[in-house]
């Protein structure tokens, strides 16, 4: 029987970056992992232009070679899901399986976890927010940098949005260049500032995990506009370059297929129960620490059926409103030249001034995704149509708005016994009711006024289906107190002594932003302080 | 001609494309395989009078869009846009190479054109009773 010193669950963002704390203190770890690959599309160019003008392949690279574009959503909140990404919610259904009438969470059961499809928008949380989420102020600020420099960062220094994206907190490259529509947007909120400032509203460059300036093996970004379809070199931060990376080096071992269903403390370890999820075969690991970076509401699976519990977790999501915008003075202008389809800027709204309670929206100016996907919505002929999106594209930006989150009675997650391969499934109740539905609807209005004074026209307002922000939180939020379901200040779970929990799950609020960056820097900490407990 | 072949040539011209674009025509059949399209009775009917009178067809396709009726044809035209939207040869109706003057003027001429269109067609369409 071997006994390791770490075993990780998870290679996802977390998973990645609390392998890569211990690996670098010299531990011997292990990740299990169910740990899905895609298989890269072939590509004879990785530019998005030369592609589509020469390239007599490319509807095998735009549209899949099962036309997978084409096909319906396989799940209701990733509309927008490319042949190449289609890995990431791969077995999601089977062996992931959710009950609800309507909460659609998006999970990966990937290699790299949902971080292959992030959209690099990496953020920190003021002091108010840290407070309310949970997490030490001092200990993330550190945490923050290390990541930073870990991962690399680009961003703006010195405009509107720096102090709501990192407060210049952190290392960062130069900003990426923004594209000419974004520009244009960038321009008149200059012009105007003086009217978004007396609404408490903020624009500028996102901070994001895409590289500037080369770093370490990997290679400045290209604007080539392929973002959605490959990582040309690996200019976006995805966790499985760690992974990868420390397997090279020979500091980690990673065991892929390996779906972890529950785990038992013994008197020195701690037995993992797993299932292979192709040849069927049931194992157990051991181990003296165990993290749990399985994502918020796989880690909540795990945990229940350890447990044999059935009882109601809370559970936070953002809510997120997306608005299609026509910036009219961009219709019709030249859509050929560099371009990234990424965030181009970040807006921020602080309702009452603290930087608490913000709701950010990302600006995106998407080209790669092909106008397609746009003509069959359009309520006109396909002829017409596409030849109206020629004009419009150019002009098409799209706001993605996220609004805060805190804990409300209605919401929660509960394991069910099922027939399903984990003989359980998970049962989940979320709505946006009273006071937080009101607030949603007046940073909406908020919003769309501002986009008005950009220029822009607001063609929808969409309140997309609740999971479609795809940041989860909360189910055992962190508490000094020794309680079951709640994770103590050092990440380590109550009523366990040596499971300790690097995703998610102890964060008690949810900023209106990406939580992704304060993600890493938690499971940085978590790491180090799993090691105090020798 | 087979049906599928006949339909791909109506669509491909209707879009843009040269009639006798063989190729197309293959990727559009198969594409109608891939993505197991199937047409009832009524479509079919409905398809054999557009080959008749091409004409119609930006009505009643643009007033399907209009009723958000979620039928094979609407599927099959949106199969042939996307795959000449894929196609090199294609390429300069989906981009704008260099500034358009007017855009805003042209944008909204056509676009109040193809929503009438729309209209027109969905009046048929209840006309006809082809919902
Ligand atoms: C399209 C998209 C855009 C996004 N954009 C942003 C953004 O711009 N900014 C931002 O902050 N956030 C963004 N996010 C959210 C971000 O991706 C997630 O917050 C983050 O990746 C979560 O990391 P994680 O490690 O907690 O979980 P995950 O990434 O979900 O990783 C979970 C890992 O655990 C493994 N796993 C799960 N269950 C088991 C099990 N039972 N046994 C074994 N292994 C298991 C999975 O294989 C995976 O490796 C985006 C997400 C998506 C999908």
């Amino acid at each position: 029987m071997e006994v390791v010193d770490y075993i990780i669950v998870g290679s996802g963002c977390t998973g990645a970056m609390a392998a890569a704390t211990l690996c670098a203190n010299g531990k011997q770890v292990v990740i299990l992992d169910t740990g899905i690959e895609g298989n890269p599309t072939e590509t004879n160019t990785n530019d998005f232009i030369k592609k589509r003008y020469h390239d007599q392949q490319q509807a095998d690279f735009f549209l899949g070679k099962n036309l997978e574009a084409l096909q319906a959503p396989t799940h209701a909140n990733i509309p927008q899901q490319t042949a190449q990404r289609s890995f990431i919610t791969k077995l999601t259904d089977t062996l992931l399986p959710i009950e609800s009438t309507h909460f659609f969470p998006v999970e990966s059961l990937a290699l790299g976890g949902l971080g292959n499809g992030w959209g690099l928008g990496a953020y920190t949380f003021s002091a108010n927010e840290l407070k309310r989420v949970g997490l030490n102020e001092k200990e993330i600020l550190n945490a923050y940098k290390l990541i930073a420099d870990r991962i690399g960062i680009s961003g703006e220094t010195n405009d509107d949005a720096s102090r709501f994206c990192h407060n210049n907190t952190i290392p960062l490259q130069p900003p990426l260049e923004i594209n000419a529509t974004a520009n244009s947007l960038y321009q008149q909120y200059q012009k105007k500032k003086p009217l978004f400032s007396a609404k408490h509203i903020s624009m500028g460059k996102p901070s994001l995990a895409l590289l500037s300036a080369d770093k370490d093996n990997r290679k400045s970004y290209a604007y080539n506009d392929l973002d959605f379809y490959s990582n040309e070199g690996n200019s976006a931060y995805r966790p499985n370059i760690t992974i990868e990376t420390l397997t090279h080096q020979g500091k980690l071992v990673y065991r892929k297929n390996w779906l972890v269903i529950s785990f038992k403390e013994a008197d020195y370890y701690t037995i993992v129960y797993c299932l292979n999820i192709v040849t069927k075969e049931k194992k157990e690991f051991f181990t003296k620490k165990l993290i749990l970076a399985a994502s918020t509401l796989s880690t909540a699976r795990i945990i229940l059926r350890s447990f044999n519990s059935d009882i109601k977790l809370p559970v936070l999501c953002n809510a997120y409103t997306y608005m299609p915008l026509l910036h009219w003075p961009h219709l019709g202008k030249q859509n050929i030249g560099r371009h990234c389809g990424l965030a181009q800027l970040a807006m921020f709204y602080d309702r009452f001034n603290n930087h608490e309670e913000v709701a950010m929206a990302s600006i995106y100016n998407y080209r790669s995704l092909l106008n397609f996907r746009i003509s069959k919505q359009l309520p006109l002929n396909y002829a017409d149509g596409n030849k109206l999106l020629q004009l419009l594209m150019p002009a098409l930006c799209i706001a993605g708005i996220f609004h805060p989150a805190a804990y409300q009675p209605q919401n929660f997650i509960r394991l069910h016994k099922a027939d399903s391969i984990t003989g359980d499934l998970l049962q989940a109740a979320y709505t946006y009711l009273g006071a937080e539905q009101e607030n949603i609807h007046h940073t909406e209005k908020i919003y769309a006024s501002a986009f008005s004074k950009l220029q822009c026209l607001v063609l929808k307002k969409m309140s997309t289906p609740t999971g479609a922000s795809i940041h989860y939180a909360g189910t055992l939020p962190f508490s000094s107190k020794d309680e079951l379901f709640h994770i103590s200040p050092d990440g380590k779970l109550y009523g366990t002594n040596h499971v300790f929990i690097a995703d998610g799950s102890g964060f008690s609020y949810l900023p209106g932003k990406g939580l992704t960056l304060t993600l890493m820097a938690n499971a940085h900490n978590v790491a180090l302080k799993t090691m105090q407990y020798e | 001609m087979t049906q599928l072949q006949t339909e791909a040539s109506l669509f491909a011209q209707y879009l843009g494309a040269e009639k006798k674009d063989t190729q197309l025509q293959e990727r559009y059949i198969s594409g109608i395989e891939l993505l197991n399209i199937k047409t009832s009775n009524k479509e079919l009917a409905i398809l054999n009078m557009l080959v008749k009178f091409p004409f119609l067809l930006p009505y009643i396709d643009g007033g399907f869009a209009l009723l958000k009726v979620e039928n094979s044809i609407r599927k099959k035209i949106g199969l042939m846009s996307a795959l000449l939207e894929t196609e090199p040869a294609f390429t300069a109706l989906f981009l704008v190479e260099k500034d358009l003057s007017f855009a805003a003027i042209r944008f909204l001429y056509r676009g109040s054109i193809a929503l009438l269109k729309s209209i027109i067609g969905a009046a048929l369409i209840y006309l006809l009773k082809w919902r």
